[in-house]
């Protein structure tokens, strides 16, 4: 057996929840072939061949593993994120190029590798060594990536959308981009209100990408759930060559296929991993473009509204995992990867159920518990969303929301990081606080919520982390730019009301932003913790960035006296505010 | 409480021990019988046959006839389910069969099948006679009739009347006990393995000579066993049998596996029939007004499985009642069912059984209230149909039922369903919502739109769930979610003139949701032909019930031959999606319907209720009207309003009219309109304005049928929507467009109307009120046309003068009859054309499905161009156009309430307003529910608006002050239940013979047990007590120590026990003293005067569960001494 202790720390993880001992919670695997290789938030790789599990110790926080030339890499993220290169048989560390603030997925193109950062908005291409070749800024976090097989175009899709809320188009798009220099050659926008994107893979020809996300139906009122009035999830098929999209519906008419996660293709299926519903959707390839075609072009974009869409040419089968984020092709056949169960399963091309290995301890936790129930979609009516599809990791997801308690008045969708210590909670304060939105969360999602689930949800609530700012030192430390900003942010009355560790003081503010028949209301006022990655901003998210909130949203001059200040001192406040 | 339960249990069958049941093999071999007739089943007998009348006297055994003609029996349509030994197609055959006896037989039985009316005469007289058809063999024993037989020659003869559909009649006769029941189980068993087996009706098998049947038989069922066939050859025709049930019952092993793996075992009933002429009226109420369908002998029992065959357990016989629509609790510890003990002295209402001691308690109760179909909610509610909406349907004139929901006591009932015909068999769907059969033709022909709808459990977003615009499937009924389908349902497709049974179906809404795009016939699955048929599904196998256990498997009532009869009877079978199929129970005499699987089940998910039932609105928002097929080709910007016009429904029949279109054809009872206009009185509400971006949003009120017309800018209808919609108070609920596909996501994009605050609807004219033509339209005839339309310079006569329509018992004014040329029609009714010459509307009788925007209506009626373009120099205001206009729009009602123009006479008016008396009644009774509610979450009692229909208060008054008395003396009383007043506690007018509810009193004497002495009696509000005769009380008999005894059915406090003596003296007498016992053990004596008024006695303050007066000594012995009342005050 072979070991490896890492010599480094990890400094947090994508979910924020700090993993339990034994912990695998697999986020994602590689099919050798004969061999499986599941890692995730655990220090452990999972060596799965022919049904026997061996646990090797490798890196805790491995996001990706891709195979090329012989070689295994993984890529761990954290603050500083790392690709390791193992020995595709002893899965020994051969090498490590760092790789910066939170990488989320990678590519290797010849001797380079090209890189993701979702939380730093970059995309870069490194040398083998470790060298940035180049690098570009996307909006807003940019996460899975593909390389098209002549290695000419680098497909990135990104997570959340950048818009303001208010803008006419609020969405997730895929960038193409030249490998060689960077250079950003189309930015595709998914339809509006699509958000939450979680995977993109490119099918077996490589002429099109597919791209799992929630469709969001937050234009319209959030009154009732069927049909997928609230949430609905969505395929995004990317034809390569005419850059066309066109997103067809993964849920039913009366079942939402919730939170879809990881993509994988084998034997003209299309496997989607319904992480809400604990399902695998297979899609037969060639009957759903067929069926696509069939649609003249001109109605193809309404296809987006179709529900029960690729019910004809898919089979959806329950999954014994629990959390079914990963799904891989492996072995004539695809695994599941259950991300609470700590388990896998396998399923054949037509769905029919394999054997399960468990992985270790599912989750046990108060606050894995909630971090499950808080994914997962069977709490609510219909299946169509879960507490994640409006809250991806616990935090936004870029839109505005007209719900029932302020109806008829579209409120941002707010981080629920420090959202058990900032109560009142919502923006006008009509819950007193998290547990109460919580269970009317849960009422309005169609379920009447145990008090042991609501428990649950707030220690969940109480596990997350802060993601330490891309803008932060090594040591977590200001920048001298950002030292100047706190000052700043001292002086121009910001601290008045964001004040405490939380920079709220928990009470309702007019600032001048309400309009219309809202003219004069007070808002509550938000944490800043985190504010870096909570756009879109103000409380109905007009503000798509820090800056417009003061440039162009701040017209009465109540919001503190950032209108008083100077360029410079402005800056420094704005980046003093993405540090924090 | 003893004597009481006593009464219960007496109707009980006693679980008694059983002995093991007998082998298949051993049951088979039947009981020594002799055949005098053969039946076609068993062979067929040769008959004398005549197909034209013969003379007088032909059933009597000296009648000649030689000149009939001879043939095989049965005799009927060739190609039938049945064996035809003759054929037999025109509409009456007389049939003579002459048989030997020899010694006089000890019991005499005939088998009887025939399609439709038919006599039997023995020796001249007549012995049976049955109506209608049946699909099998009735077994009829005649033993009674054995001293008809003669030794030597005997006569059985038959006449049969055919009238439509399929034809038969055979008939067998056997001497010999009649078949031990375990006996007609195990063939019907054996029968049915046979018939699936493929053998051919007539068809002899296991004999000589049938070696090749034989064979085919065996090879079928080793098809399905998939196991190696054993050796036939050289096999005898009882080897050959045995061999064949010994792989019967391995077979029926294997098929039993996924009822036996879910414990085996289901409740069901046995019951006739329970609709009538056509399938959605069950109520029976004891006043109805016309149709009344109370088919009674019934039973609620149990079936267990006992190795590869079952036992049934009777939980509850009531041969004189109905029992009806069992429900387990999901811990399967309780069943709820329906019971409706006598046609006129009770009405279905719920009771609930504790399995465990047989204890049934009550739920519900009210003469002249039917509540049945009761489904569990998973927080303890129960919903249910009930007929206290109190309306009569449009088409026909029988009560309309829909939705409520009650507490776990029965108590607090609420109305969610306001709508316009029946809604029947709500079921719950694992997600939540309810799902039911949804009669629906607001504004279309009334045969095909039986669609299946959806409501939350609060009853919100009451949408459809399959078919609302579509003819196929005619009717949808007990539609079952397939357990983890997420929605696919098994249900039956059949008629709308049929009872409720026909084929069986998978509706998938995946599929599609209109025609038979997500409909699958099964068992066997085969293609599924969208068709426009009234009669949907009668012809061959019928199913009943279907209760799906898992994706492939069902319980169900099934006939393999058909035959609907209200006296059919059909046995509940455990089948596949494939077909295949094993009898678990049969009763020879009666269907065994309702399976429901005897096992602890998931609850469904418990929704959130989202409703303020302190409000009385609701809110709509509309995304954008263009989207959908409504208005397809209607370009964007055409919509500027929308109009929301409430649906208001008749209390009673009277008069009618008669409707006919493309949709069918009806009689249109209490008819406000012209044949074919509106069905209903339409009430504009008012209009709300559209964006720019085709989106509304507005409030309209709760608890009220609403339909909604988008309108152009001259206020004139685009499309009409044939629906209604109703939403509870504080419900907000979104639709996307115009009439959308269900599979529609809603698109993305701002709503401009979202930026808004809800609209309150725009008076139109007014508020809102009834459409009438007299008010609404006849004032503008009269300042604009009639001038020169008088009838005389214009022979086109727009006056106000009333002219009779005899049928329809209305007076329409002159202007009505010439603006709808309304002309002699069928039946002595008068017709109108909805394609007039003058006035174009869709028509009450036109299609069930989408009709294209702007098809009829004031946007085609040449009399709305003619006056847009000018006619006579006219000028027309706007609110003259748009009232002219919506008038059309509507379906050109006349009246604006059921009784304006009406020619009835003082009875029918009497009838009229008893039944509106009785409608408000229960309006307010249902607010009262509703204050209780909120009182119980906010602690106060808030009066919330009424909504009884204030436009009849006048005319109840006048005529139906009784009624409106007596309601208004119950409301009293039971608000001061509601909330928690003192009162007299014994109040129940409710109580008899037939209640298991509270409060009850019970007596060891009640004179003559006729109902006007009845224990009962002394509670029931009635003080009046000078003739007794003419008044009811509690009259004993001259008993020794006779006793009155109230059951509160809980702990109550009381302080103070008042008596009204019946006082029609010197008949009657009085008691001079008696003594009051208390349940907690104490007692009072109280010393009574012969007062003719109330007296009080003041009782220490305590808590019991039930008073007994007793210890009675009468003034005088030879008087009668009697309670016309007898009240028990307290909280």
């Amino acid at each position: 057996m072979l070991e490896f202790i890492l010599s480094f720390a990890l400094a947090g993880c994508s979910s924020g929840v700090e993993p339990e001992p034994e912990d695998f919670q697999a986020q994602t695997a590689l099919s050798t072939g004969e061999d499986l290789l599941v890692a995730g938030a655990g220090e452990e790789i999972g060596l799965l061949g022919k049904d026997k599990l061996e646990r090797l110790k490798v890196a805790p926080g491995i996001v990706r593993m891709r195979q090329q030339n012989g070689k295994i890499y993984a890529l761990v993220t954290g603050r500083e994120s790392s690709l390791l290169t193992l020995d595709p048989k002893t899965l020994k560390i051969d090498s490590r190029i760092p790789c910066g603030h939170f990488a989320a997925d990678f590519v290797l193109r010849g001797s380079q590798v090209l890189l993701s950062h979702s939380y730093s908005d970059l995309i870069r291409c490194l040398d083998l060594a470790g060298e940035e070749v180049w690098c570009r800024e996307l909006p807003r976090e940019p996460g899975p990536l593909v390389l098209s097989p002549d290695g000419q175009d680098l497909w990135v899709a990104t997570r959340l959308p950048s818009q303001a809320a208010t803008a006419p188009l609020t969405a997730c798009r895929i960038v193409r981009i030249d490998p060689r220099d960077g250079a950003i050659r189309d930015s595709l926008d998914l339809p509006d209100g699509s958000t939450g994107l979680k995977e993109m893979i490119a099918s077996a020809d490589g002429k099109r990408l597919y791209c799992s996300f929630v469709l969001a139906r937050n234009r319209v009122p959030a009154t009732q759930l069927s049909r997928g009035w609230v949430n609905t999830n969505a395929l995004g098929i990317v034809d390569c060559a005419s850059r066309k999209i066109t997103v067809v519906l993964l849920d039913d008419i009366d079942r939402g296929a919730a939170n879809p996660w990881g993509l994988a293709q084998a034997g003209g299926r299309i496997a989607v991993s319904l992480s809400g519903t604990q399902e695998l959707l297979l899609i037969d390839e060639a009957a759903m473009l067929k069926k696509i075609a069939a649609v003249p072009e001109a109605e193809r974009p309404a296809l987006a509204n179709q529900l029960s869409f690729l019910h004809s040419c898919s089979i959806r089968r329950p999954l014994k995992t629990e959390g079914a984020r990963a799904v891989v092709a492996h072995q004539g056949g695809f695994v599941s990867l259950g991300y609470f169960s700590n388990s896998l399963q396998r399923l054949s091309l037509q769905g029919e159920p394999g054997g399960e290995t468990r992985l270790g301890p599912a989750a046990s936790s108060a606050a894995r518990l909630g971090e499950a129930l808080f994914h997962d979609a069977r709490a609510g009516y219909q299946t169509w969303q879960s507490c994640a599809s409006c809250h991806p990791g616990g935090r936004v997801d870029g839109l505005a929301w007209d719900r029932p308690y302020d109806f008829g008045h579209a409120r941002k969708t707010k981080s629920l990081f420090g959202a058990h210590l900032t109560a009142p909670s919502s923006i006008t304060a009509v819950r007193a606080d998290a547990r109460a939105s919580s269970r009317a969360a849960f009422e309005f999602n169609g379920l009447v919520p145990r008090e042991a689930q609501l428990d649950q949800i707030g220690a969940y609530f109480a596990s997350l982390q802060p993601l330490p700012s891309p803008r932060l030192g090594a040591d977590g430390s200001l920048s001298p730019l950002a030292r100047r900003g706190r000052e700043i942010f001292e002086s121009a009355s910001c601290i008045d009301c964001h004040s405490g560790e939380l920079f709220t003081c928990r009470k309702m503010k007019d600032i001048g932003t309400g309009l219309g028949d809202e003219a004069g209301r007070k808002f509550d006022v938000p944490s800043l913790r985190e504010v870096w990655r909570n756009a879109s901003y103000l409380h109905d998210g007009r503000a798509a960035t820090l800056e417009s909130i003061f440039k162009e949203h701040n017209a009465a001059k109540k919001h503190g006296d950032a209108h008083e200040l100077n360029e410079a001192d402005f800056a420094a406040l704005m980046e003093y505010l993405r540090s924090l | 409480m003893k004597h009481l339960m006593m009464m219960i249990a007496m109707s009980l069958c006693a679980a008694a021990e059983e002995p093991p049941a007998k082998p298949m093999a051993e049951l088979l071999q039947s009981p020594a019988t002799e055949d005098y007739v053969i039946s076609a089943e068993d062979g067929g007998d040769t008959w004398q046959y005549s197909f034209e009348k013969p003379a007088e006297g032909w059933m009597r055994p000296e009648f000649d006839a030689k000149a009939w003609a001879s043939g095989k029996g049965g005799f009927g349509r060739a190609g039938s389910e049945q064996i035809v030994g003759t054929a037999w197609t025109n509409q009456d055959i007389w049939l003579r069969k002459t048989f030997r006896v020899g010694d006089k037989p000890k019991n005499l039985r005939l088998r009887l099948q025939h399609d439709e009316d038919v006599r039997i005469y023995l020796n001249g007289q007549e012995v049976v006679k049955r109506k209608g058809h049946r699909g099998d063999y009735e077994e009829i024993d005649l033993s009674a009739q054995l001293p008809l037989l003669a030794a030597g020659d005997n006569v059985l003869a038959i006449h049969c009347h055919q009238t439509v559909g399929g034809q038969y009649i055979d008939a067998g006769l056997e001497a010999g006990a009649a078949v031990p029941e375990a006996v007609f189980v195990a063939n019907k068993i054996w029968r049915d393995w046979l018939l699936q087996d493929g053998l051919k009706p007539g068809q002899a098998c296991f004999v000589a000579g049938s070696e090749e049947v034989d064979h085919a038989l065996i090879a079928k069922v080793l098809g399905e066993l998939k196991t190696a066939a054993p050796a036939t050859a050289g096999l005898d025709p009882a080897q050959r049998r045995a061999l064949y049930l010994k792989l019967c019952e391995a077979r029926r092993a294997e098929r039993l596996k996924p009822f036996a793996e879910r414990g085996g075992a289901f409740v069901f009933t046995k019951h006739k029939a329970l609709s009538g002429s056509f399938y959605g009226y069950t109520e029976g109420l004891s006043d109805a007004q016309a149709e009344c369908n109370f088919r009674p002998d019934s039973e609620l029992l149990s079936f267990k499985l006992d190795g590869l065959y079952g036992r049934t357990e009777s939980l509850l016989r009531d041969k004189a009642g109905l029992i009806r629509d069992p429900e387990l609790s999901f811990d399967a510890k309780r069943l709820l069912f329906a019971w409706k003990k006598d046609l006129k002295k009770d009405d279905y209402h719920l009771y609930e059984m504790d399995l465990a001691s047989r204890q049934i308690r009550q739920l519900t109760s009210g003469l002249g209230f039917a509540d049945f179909e009761g489904r569990y909610l998973p927080c303890g509610d129960i919903i249910f149909s009930s007929s206290r909406g109190i309306s009569t349907i449009p088409c026909w004139r029988t009560e309309a039922s829909n939705m409520w929901r009650c507490d776990k006591d029965g108590k607090l009932m609420r109305r969610l369903g306001y709508d316009q015909v029946t809604t029947n068999n709500p079921s719950l769907l694992e997600d939540g919502r309810i799902v039911y059969t949804r009669w629906d033709y607001n504004d279309r022909g009334q045969i095909f739109p039986q669609p299946l709808f959806a409501m939350n459990q609060d009853g919100t977003e009451q949408v459809e769930y399959y078919g609302a615009s579509s003819w196929f499937p005619t009717t949808i009924g007990h539609a079952r979610e397939i357990p983890g389908s997420g929605g696919v349902l098994l249900a039956i497709l059949h008629g709308h003139h049929t009872y409720q049974h026909g084929k069986l179906a998978v509706i998938d809404r995946r599929k599609g949701t209109q025609e038979a795009e997500g409909v699958q016939l099964v068992a066997p699955v085969r293609e599924t032909k969208p068709v426009r048929e009234d009669h949907y599904g009668q012809q061959g196998e019928q199913f009943q019930y279907p209760f799906p256990l898992d994706d492939k498997h069902f319980l169900v009532t099934y006939d393999a031959k058909g035959g609907g009869g209200p006296e059919g009877a059909w046995g509940i079978y455990l089948m596949d999606l494939d077909g295949r199929r094993e009898l678990l129970t049969i009763d020879p005499k009666i269907t065994c319907n309702h399976p429901i699987l005897f096992a602890p089940r998931k609850a469904p998910r418990q929704q959130p209720e989202l409703i303020d039932l302190a409000k009385d609105t609701a809110e709509v928002i509309m995304q954008d009207v263009y989207q959908g097929p409504g208005l397809k080709g209607v370009p964007r910007g055409t919509v500027k309003k929308l109009r929301v016009v409430e649906v208001r429904y008749r209390a009673a029949e009277m008069g009618c009219t008669y409707s006919a279109g493309p949709g069918g054809s009806a009689r249109v009872s209490t008819p406000p309109a012209a044949a074919n206009g509106s069905w209903d009185v339409k009430s504009i509400l008012g209009d709300a304005e559209v964006e720019a971006d085709g989106s509304a949003r507005f409030t309209v009120p709760a608890r009220k049928p609403i339909y909604f017309q988008p309108l152009d800018d001259k206020g004139q209808a685009l499309n009409t929507m044939r629906t209604w919609a109703t939403l509870m108070p504080g419900e907000r609920f979104s639709c996307i467009g115009c009439h959308e596909n269900k599979h529609q996501a809603p698109p993305a994009g701002k709503v401009l109307a979202m930026a808004k605050p809800a609209q309150k609807l725009q008076d139109f004219y007014g508020p809102a009120r009834g459409f009438s033509f007299p008010k609404e339209i006849q004032p503008i005839l009269d300042n604009k046309c009639i001038s020169c339309h008088d009838g005389a310079k214009q022979a086109l006569n727009l006056s106000a003068t009333p002219r009779l329509a005899k049928v329809e018992q209305r007076q329409w004014s002159e202007s009505y009859w010439s603006l709808l040329q309304i002309a002699q029609g069928d039946y002595g009714a008068v017709k109108a054309d909805p394609d007039g010459r003058l006035v174009k509307w869709i028509g009450s009788q036109s299609e069930p499905d989408l009709q294209p925007a702007m098809l009829r209506g004031s946007f085609n009626s040449p009399l709305i161009a003619m006056l847009r373009k000018g006619h006579q120099g006219l000028t027309m205001t706007r609110e003259e156009m748009d009232k002219l206009a919506a008038w059309i729009d509507l379906y050109v009602p006349y009246s604006g309430d059921f009784t304006e123009g009406n020619a009835w006479s003082d009875a029918d008016k009497k009838k009229y307003a008893h039944f509106q008396a009785k409608r408000n009644y229960m309006r307010d009774f249902e607010r009262l529910n509703r204050q209780a509610l909120l009182m119980k979450k906010t602690g106060t009692w808030t009066e919330l608006p009424r909504d009884t229909e204030t436009e009849y208060d006048a005319w109840i008054a006048q005529y139906a002050p009784d009624s409106r008395a007596k309601f208004d003396a119950e409301l009293k009383r039971y608000e001061t239940e509601l909330r928690g007043e003192r009162r007299n506690l014994a109040l129940n007018p409710q109580d008899g013979r037939f209640n298991l509810g509270f409060p009850k009193a019970s007596s060891n004497s009640e004179y003559d047990r006729s109902d006007k002495f009845l224990a009962s009696k002394a509670i029931d509000g009635d003080l009046r007590n000078g003739n007794h005769a003419a008044y009811p009380s509690w009259g004993p008999d001259k008993v020794e120590k006779p006793w009155l005894q109230v059951d509160f059915g809980r702990e109550v406090e009381l302080d103070e026990i008042r008596l009204l003596n019946r006082a029609e003296y010197p008949h009657d007498t009085w008691w001079t003293r008696g003594k009051l016992e208390f349940s907690d053990g104490s007692s009072e004596e109280i010393a009574i005067g012969d007062a003719r008024t109330m007296q009080s006695f003041p009782v220490k303050p305590r808590r019991c569960t039930w008073v007994r007066f007793t210890g009675l000594a009468p003034a005088n012995p030879k008087g009668w001494p009697a309670l016309a009342e007898f009240e028990a005050w307290g909280k």
